[in-house]
């Protein structure tokens, strides 16, 4: 085992595992039942600043043996494939096609979304519309940034989502996932200590970019 | 790792106080149950089909002089697979393998050994010893 | 339709108080303790581990107490815990061949290599009930252990390994062989089954699927409702080292030891055009001492091999549809005792469309007599 491997392996996960992946799942259940609302993470991973801590609070959760993870861009790193699996439990997924989550850093300047590559995660079946994946974002904030009206199932009326790293390229393409409906994407975006999430059942209005 | 698994717990428990140096250790992944699904294969050798779930427990320690040790075990024992991590990271100190070998291992193994002896006897006296009768042949000549 | 009604809960409460006092008994005789039941009612043990796909001889013990020695209810309740796991590992295929073997017979070579060892088998047993056992076992009863045999154990890791009969065969050709591909195999408590379903898929759901039920596929298929006549190749049971290979080690480790019962069933198969002449292989996998139900399962397996071997179908359990839509015991009792659920509203619509079915039977009726006056 190499030692950066190994140094990573140590950075600890939760604390009180089930407790702390029960907490965290209640507020990701509420913020992708409240599309755009921000919702605290009640337990935040003490993990070295290049870490995405949030997201990974967010896949300790969520991911298990069962789901195959897509790390992308600069969280494809070896050391946090290590860590997911070793962490999680989960299997990395050898193509974007066999993923069931992705992991997605777009905290470095310019990286932003690339729709190619959400292009190429599953969208689900019509028999099996929830085989669709769920993409984690790493977020390096809350505030600003580009974004959207949204409406529809939790959202009352008319209300926006803004979230900072993403382009307006991003959210015309989310606009175009909303017509496979119920196919789709479903999108996680977490900083280190908060989560806003886009559900595919989200209907994307006029694109906020200024 | 495999001996220690496949060891009780209490036996495991009893060599590991036998130790003359204790380590401090905390836990990288504290103990923790789920299920392994354990898998045949078709028709004894072919390929690989789902048979059924078993439980299982594992364990990840780290030694306070950095060792990591990994414990597998098979059942809902906690302690039981956090003795197996913190004896793997003991025995990753090649320098303490030849007396751990001694105080821990062999006792675990030769415990092991006697089960299996018993239960090979056990089995091995149920074996058919087939004598065929010799029929139709003149015996007098 | 169901309809939620409130007001039961109080007599839900004391029907759970009855339940437990049922379970209990007459508290004037000892309660069974958990290792009482894993250790006396191994069998009963090994066959809620079956058929409820979780090997863990304490909580099937428990099961079995907890369910009053109702074993499909005990599998329920093993099949309820295992959702509450998350599932950490997927072993490397266990190697039966490299079994401790505890029994291996065959009924098709009387001088196999290792020989016919009976091990703890009812077969030769003379089913009368043993009064013996009525008052309790005195500890002079019980058989002495044989002397400690260690020529095994000198063997690798020990214990009383045998090749298998039929890979014996399979290398002469004289049976189909099976190698492993490497397919990654179906798992049906992950996805739906879908028909057809392969070969994989079969085995699990036959594995865990209801003993009587397999048992009965399995007797219709020698009473001329299948496929040939099977020979028992072999049939062993023992120990079997269960390993897994964790991701984060990138070397395979050893769980422990599970017990396991497997069987070889030969079919006699004239061949084709591709098909060499050869023995067909059925295969049945059982967790625990579970001998009947790897037999059954064995025939089922070879079976549902209809397409395979072009079989002509002349029964249910040649139609994988048939079996494994209702093999699982756990499926049929929830769909069976649905049944006791309040169907009131469909029961009264039902009611009521047969009052006017009625009704217009009695005005035809009328009608008719009317015109046969008129005539």
């Amino acid at each position: 085992m190499a030692d950066s491997t190994a140094a990573i392996l140590r950075q600890p996960g939760f604390a009180d595992p089930v407790h702390d992946s029960q907490q965290t799942f209640r507020a990701v259940l509420a913020a992708m039942s409240r599309p755009g609302a921000v919702v605290p993470l009640p337990r935040v991973l003490d993990l070295p600043e290049g870490m995405p801590a949030g997201a990974l609070a967010v896949l300790l959760t969520l991911a298990d043996l069962d789901t195959p993870v897509w790390p992308h861009g600069p969280a494809a790193g070896q050391d946090l494939a290590a860590w997911l699996s070793f962490a999680c439990g989960c299997p990395l997924a050898a193509s974007p096609e066999e993923a069931a989550y992705a992991l997605m850093d777009i905290r470095p300047e310019g990286a932003g979304l690339d729709p190619t590559v959400l292009a190429r995660l599953p969208a689900g079946t019509p028999e099996y519309p929830d085989r669709g994946a769920t993409v984690i974002v790493a977020v390096a904030g809350m505030d600003g940034g580009c974004g959207a009206r949204v409406s529809g199932p939790g959202v009352r009326g008319e209300g926006s989502i803004r979230v900072p790293g993403t382009d307006a390229v991003f959210w015309e393409y989310a606009r175009g996932l909303g017509e496979l409906f119920p196919l789709g994407l479903d999108f996680i975006f977490a900083s280190r200590g908060e989560v806003v999430c886009l559900p595919r059942s989200a209907r994307i209005g006029e694109i906020l970019c200024m | 790792m495999s001996l220690l698994a496949r060891s009780p717990r209490e036996a495991v428990e009893r060599a590991v106080k036998t130790l003359p140096d204790q380590v401090a250790y905390g836990f990288l992944r504290r103990p923790e149950t789920g299920l392994c699904m354990v898998r045949g294969r078709i028709g004894g050798t072919g390929p690989a089909f789902n048979l059924g779930e078993m439980t299982m427990t594992r364990c990840v320690v780290r030694t306070a002089d950095g060792r990591v040790g990994y414990g597998y075990v098979a059942g809902r024992d906690r302690r039981h697979a956090e003795l197996a991590a913190y004896c793997d990271a003991l025995l990753q100190d090649e320098a303490a393998r030849p007396g751990l070998d001694a105080l821990l291992l062999a006792p675990l193994r030769g415990e092991l050994a006697r089960r299996r002896e018993r239960r090979t006897a056990e089995t091995r006296a149920t074996r058919v010893e087939f004598f065929t009768l010799v029929r139709g042949e003149d015996h007098n000549g | 339709m169901y309809v939620a009604v409130k007001g039961g809960e109080r007599a839900i409460d004391e029907a759970h108080k009855l339940l437990d006092k049922e379970r209990r008994g007459d508290p004037a005789t000892p309660e069974m303790g958990v290792g009482q039941i894993r250790e006396q009612l191994g069998l009963a043990v090994d066959r809620i581990m079956c058929e409820g796909s979780l090997y863990d001889p304490e909580l099937a013990a428990l099961a079995l107490k907890q369910a009053q020695g109702d074993v499909v209810e005990a599998v329920f309740l093993l099949r309820a815990y295992r959702t509450t796991l998350p599932r950490l590992a997927a072993s490397l295929p266990v190697e039966t061949e490299e079994m401790d073997v505890r029994r291996r017979i065959s009924a098709s070579f009387k001088d196999l290599p290792g020989g016919q060892v009976l091990g703890p088998t009812f077969d030769y047993t003379h089913r009368l009930l043993d009064f013996g056992l009525l008052g309790g076992e005195r500890a002079a009863d019980l058989p002495d252990a044989p002397a400690p045999d260690a020529s095994g154990a000198e063997e690798e890791g020990g214990g009383n390994r045998l090749s298998g009969i039929a890979s014996l065969l399979a290398r002469e050709g004289l049976a189909e062989a099976s190698e492993d591909d490497g397919s990654v195999p179906g798992d049906l408590t992950r996805d739906p089954l879908v028909y057809p379903a392969d070969r994989s898929l079969r085995l699990q759901a036959l594995a865990r699927g209801d003993e009587g039920f397999v048992l009965s596929m399995g007797y219709s298929t020698q009473r001329g409702f299948g496929s040939g006549h099977p020979f028992a190749g072999e049939i062993r049971m023992g120990g079997v080292e269960v390993e897994i290979a964790p991701e984060e080690l990138g070397f395979p480790v050893a769980l422990g030891e599970i017990t396991l019962t497997e069987c070889q069933m030969l079919f006699k198969d004239t061949g084709d055009a591709v098909r060499p002449p050869q023995f067909a292989r059925g295969y049945g996998l059982a967790f625990g001492r579970c001998e009947r139900k790897a037999m059954a399962m064995a025939l089922v397996d070879r079976a549902l091999r209809v397409q395979e071997f072009g079989d002509a179908v002349k029964g249910p359990a040649q139609d994988q549809e048939f079996v494994l839509s209702h093999c699982d015991n756990v499926e049929a009792s929830g769909f069976v005792q649905h049944l006791k659920l309040p169907h009131h509203v469909d029961f009264q619509a039902e009611l009521e469309s047969l009052r006017r079915l009625r009704a217009s039977r009695e005005s035809r009726k009328d009608d008719a007599a009317k015109g046969e006056e008129a005539c």
